[in-house]
C-alpha cells in the first residue's frame, strides 16, 4: 500500500514536471515561429524591393538594355499552306 | 477570638494557568475566526487579488494589411522596427551621448541635446528605426538609452506608387490615398493576452492564460500595374524636363472594367518623408510647396478645353441634330455671341470666341470640325443642341459629380451654368466654364470606348482577409450614348490622330484615337492668361478598345503649350506600354 502510494506520488511529480517542460518547449516553439515569421516578412520585403521597376530599370540601362524602338509582329496565314512571315514595323526612333 | 472564615480560595498559580488558558483559547478562536474569514468568507476575493498581482494583460496589436498591385507585387507592408528612447534623469553626459547617437542616427545633435537635458521623464530619440541601426545604438551601452519594438509602414515601391497607396502617420493611421480610404479594414482588430507571471516576470507555464488573438487587417489587391505605373511616371518626369511644366498627371483606365491601371503625377513624392522630390524644391522659399502630395488626377480641377468636344459632338449625334457628314455653314475664325464682344474685351468669358489658328471662313463637316478642333464649329453644333440637352449629356458623362472612385476627397468639378449667363453653354461646349478632374475625363472617354456605357473607375479589385479573398462589389454602370454613337465617336477620335491635331499620339501597330486639349489658365485677376494646361485623352485599339489614357501637363513652356505638342507624345509612350503590358494583339495599323 505504501509502495503504491510512493509510486503514485513520484508518478504525479514526474507528470507535472513533464507538463511544465512541455509548456516551456511550447513557449520556445512559439518564439521560434515568431522569429521565422518575422524573417519571412523581411524576405518578402527584400523581394519587393528587388523587383521594384525603379531599381531594375536603371540597372538595365547600365547594362545597355533599352525599350525596343520597333514593334515586331508575326503575321500568320491561317490557310493550310500559308507561310508564316516575320515582319518588323515602325521606325527606329533612336535615329 | 473568631476563627478565620473558611471559603474557596484560588491558588494564584491556578489562576495564572486559567488566564493563560483562556488567552490561548481566545487566541486560537481568534485565529480560527480569522482563518474562516480568510479561507471561507474572503476566499474568493483574496484569490482574485492574488491573481491580479500575478496577472499581466497585454494588448495584441493587429498586423496592418498589405497592399498589392494587380500582379501580387507588394506596394505597402508593415514591419517591426525599434523606437529608441531615453530617460533624461539617467543620462550622465548628455552632450557626449547626443554626439554619439546623433552620428549613428543621422539626427541633429543640438536637437538631441535639448531633448536629453529636458525635465521630462521620457523622451523619444528616434522612432521606428531599423533593427540593425537600433542595435548599433544600444551597443554603445549608454545608461538611460533604451528601445522598444514598434511597427513601421514600408513602401517597397517608394515614389512609384505613392500617389495610389498614400501614407500613414507615425502611429500607423492612414492619412492619404488607399491607406486612408481603407484605414478601418487595413488596421484590423486588436487582441488581448492575459497570463500569470512570476516575480521575475516569466510566464508561469501552468498558470492562468487567456488569449484573444488579434485579427490582422485586410490585404488590398489593387488594379495598379506596377511596371506600367513606373513607366508612366518616367514619361511624366521626362515631359516635365522637356516642357518645363509645373506638373504632369496621367491616368490609365481599363475600358471594360473601369480598373485604374496607373495613376501617376510628377513631381513625385516620397510616402515616408512626404517630401516632393523635385530639384526646384532645393531652392524653394516656401517648404510647404514641397509637401504637395495631393493627387491632382482625382482632386485637381481644370478647364478641359477641346477634349470636352467629345461630349458636345456625341450629344448632338445621339440626339440626331447632326451626322458626321452634316455640313455646318460659314465656320469663321471668330464668333461674337454678344455684340462687339471681340472688339471690347479680349476674353472668351464675355462672348468672344476664336479658333486656335486663324483661317478663312468656310463650310465644314462635323467630322472636319472635330478633327481640326474648331471652337466656332463646335459652338455652332452646340447651338443646335441647346443648353439643356448639353448639360444633360455633360452630367451623363460624369462631369460635375464625383466618379465614386475609392480614393479620398475626390473633387466633383464645376459646371458653371449660372442663371442669366448667356454664353456659358458655348464656353462649356468647347471645354471652358466647366472644370473637371483628369479621372472624370478618362472615365468619359472610357464610356465611348465601352460602347456608350460609363463605369465607375476603381483602384481595389479584391480584398483578402482571414476567411479568404472577396471581390469588391460590382461597379456602377450607366448608358450615356448608344453603341452606334460611340462607334462614330471612336472613328472621329481616330481621325484626330490620323489627320488632325493629335498626330503625335500615333503608335506603331495599333490604331489609336484621341483628342487634344489646350486651355488657357485663369490668372489671379480672373482673366485668362497665356499659360496653358495641355491635355490629351485617347483610346486604343480604336476598333476593339481596351485602354484609355488621359494626360494633363500643367503650364508647359510656350514651345509645348498645346496638347498635341506636349501631352500627345506622353500619351503615345504610356499607351504603347499599357497595350504591351496587357498583351493586346496589334491590329497591324501603320502610321
Amino acid at each position: 500500500m505504501v509502495l503504491i502510494g510512493v509510486v503514485a506520488f513520484l508518478g504525479l511529480g514526474f507528470a507535472r514536471t513533464s507538463l511544465d517542460r512541455s509548456a516551456f518547449d511550447l513557449a520556445e516553439l512559439n518564439k521560434a515561429i515568431g522569429e521565422e515569421t518575422a524573417l519571412n516578412r523581411q524576405m518578402n520585403l527584400e523581394i519587393a524591393r528587388l523587383v521594384n521597376p525603379a531599381r531594375i530599370a536603371p540597372l538595365a540601362e547600365e547594362l545597355g538594355l533599352v525599350i525596343p524602338d520597333t514593334t515586331n509582329q508575326l503575321l500568320v496565314d491561317l490557310t493550310p499552306e500559308g507561310p508564316v512571315v516575320a515582319g518588323t514595323e515602325g521606325e527606329d526612333r533612336s535615329q | 477570638m473568631a476563627a478565620p472564615k473558611a471559603g474557596r480560595r484560588f491558588h494564584p498559580a491556578k489562576v495564572r494557568v486559567a488566564v493563560i488558558g483562556l488567552v490561548v483559547v481566545a487566541a486560537w478562536m481568534g485565529m480560527g475566526y480569522r482563518l474562516v474569514q480568510i479561507q471561507v468568507v474572503q476566499a474568493s476575493d483574496l484569490a482574485e487579488q492574488g491573481l491580479s498581482q500575478r496577472l499581466e494583460s497585454r494588448d495584441l496589436a493587429p498586423q496592418r494589411g498589405k497592399i498589392f498591385d494587380r500582379n501580387g507585387e507588394l506596394l505597402a507592408m508593415t514591419m517591426q522596427a525599434q523606437s529608441i528612447f531615453a530617460v533624461p534623469d539617467q543620462i550622465e553626459e548628455p552632450l557626449w551621448v547626443a554626439q554619439q547617437i546623433g552620428g549613428l542616427l543621422g539626427a541633429d545633435t543640438d536637437v538631441l541635446y535639448e531633448r536629453l537635458t529636458s525635465d521630462r521623464d521620457f523622451v523619444y530619440i528616434k522612432r521606428q528605426v531599423e533593427d540593425v541601426v537600433a542595435n548599433e545604438v544600444l551597443g554603445l551601452e549608454i545608461r538611460g538609452v533604451y528601445s522598444h519594438p514598434e511597427p513601421t509602414r514600408i513602401y517597397p515601391a517608394g515614389v512609384v506608387a505613392s500617389r495610389v497607396t498614400g501614407f500613414v502617420n507615425i502611429d500607423g493611421d492612414g492619412q492619404e490615398g488607399l491607406e486612408l480610404v481603407y484605414d478601418d479594414e487595413l488596421a484590423g482588430t486588436p487582441g488581448k493576452a492575459e497570463f500569470e507571471r512570476d516575480l521575475q516576470g516569466r510566464v508561469i507555464p501552468q498558470g492562468f492564460s487567456q488569449i484573444v488573438p488579434a485579427i490582422p487587417g485586410v490585404d488590398l489587391n489593387t488594379t495598379i500595374d506596377l511596371p506600367l505605373q513606373y513607366q508612366a511616371q518616367q514619361e511624366c518626369l521626362l515631359a516635365l524636363e522637356q516642357t518645363h511644366a509645373l506638373s504632369c498627371w496621367v491616368v490609365v483606365l481599363e475600358v471594360e472594367t473601369g480598373a485604374v491601371l496607373a495613376m501617376v503625377g510628377a513631381p513625385v513624392f516620397d510616402p515616408v518623408t512626404r517630401q516632393t522630390q523635385d530639384p526646384r524644391c532645393d531652392d524653394a522659399e516656401d517648404p510647404a510647396s514641397c509637401r504637395a502630395f495631393s493627387n491632382f488626377t482625382v482632386r485637381g480641377i481644370y478647364e478641359p478645353g477641346s477634349t470636352q468636344k467629345l461630349i458636345t459632338v456625341a450629344a448632338a449625334l445621339e440626339e440626331g441634330e447632326v451626322s458626321i457628314g452634316t455640313v455646318i455653314p460659314q465656320v469663321s475664325y471668330e464668333l461674337e455671341l454678344r455684340e462687339d464682344a471681340c472688339r471690347l474685351a479680349d476674353d472668351e468669358l464675355f462672348g468672344c470666341y476664336r479658333d486656335f489658328k486663324k483661317h478663312a471662313t468656310e463650310d465644314m463637316s462635323v467630322a472636319q470640325i472635330f478633327t481640326k478642333s474648331s471652337n466656332i464649329g463646335t459652338i455652332k453644333i452646340a447651338q443646335r443642341l441647346g443648353q439643356d440637352r448639353l448639360i444633360q449629356y455633360i452630367e451623363a458623362f460624369g462631369l460635375g459629380a464625383k466618379t465614386g472612385i475609392d480614393y479620398t476627397v475626390e473633387a466633383a468639378g464645376i459646371l458653371n451654368f449660372a442663371a442669366g449667363c448667356m454664353t456659358c453653354w458655348a464656353s462649356a461646349a468647347i471645354g471652358y466654364s466647366v472644370a473637371v478632374t483628369p479621372l472624370q475625363m478618362a472615365a468619359a472617354y472610357a464610356a465611348i470606348g465601352n460602347d456608350g456605357i460609363w463605369i465607375t473607375p476603381h483602384l481595389v479589385s479584391s480584398k483578402t482577409d482571414v476567411d479568404g479573398e472577396t471581390q469588391v462589389a460590382g461597379m456602377q454602370t450607366r448608358r450615356v450614348v448608344s453603341s452606334g454613337t460611340a462607334l462614330l465617336m471612336r472613328e472621329l477620335l481616330a481621325s484626330v490622330v490620323e489627320k488632325g491635331t493629335g498626330a503625335a499620339a500615333a503608335i506603331d501597330g495599333y490604331r489609336v484615337g484621341g483628342k487634344t486639349g489646350t486651355a488657357n489658365k485663369l490668372g489671379a485677376d480672373g482673366r485668362y492668361t497665356e499659360t496653358t494646361r495641355a491635355s490629351f485623352v485617347g483610346i486604343a485599339p480604336i476598333d476593339d478598345p481596351k485602354i484609355v489614357v488621359a494626360v494633363l501637363i500643367d503650364a508647359p513652356s510656350f514651345d509645348y503649350r498645346t496638347g498635341g505638342l506636349s501631352a500627345a507624345p506622353v500619351f503615345a509612350s504610356v499607351m504603347e506600354q499599357a497595350l504591351h503590358r496587357l498583351g493586346v494583339t496589334p491590329d497591324g495599323y501603320q502610321r
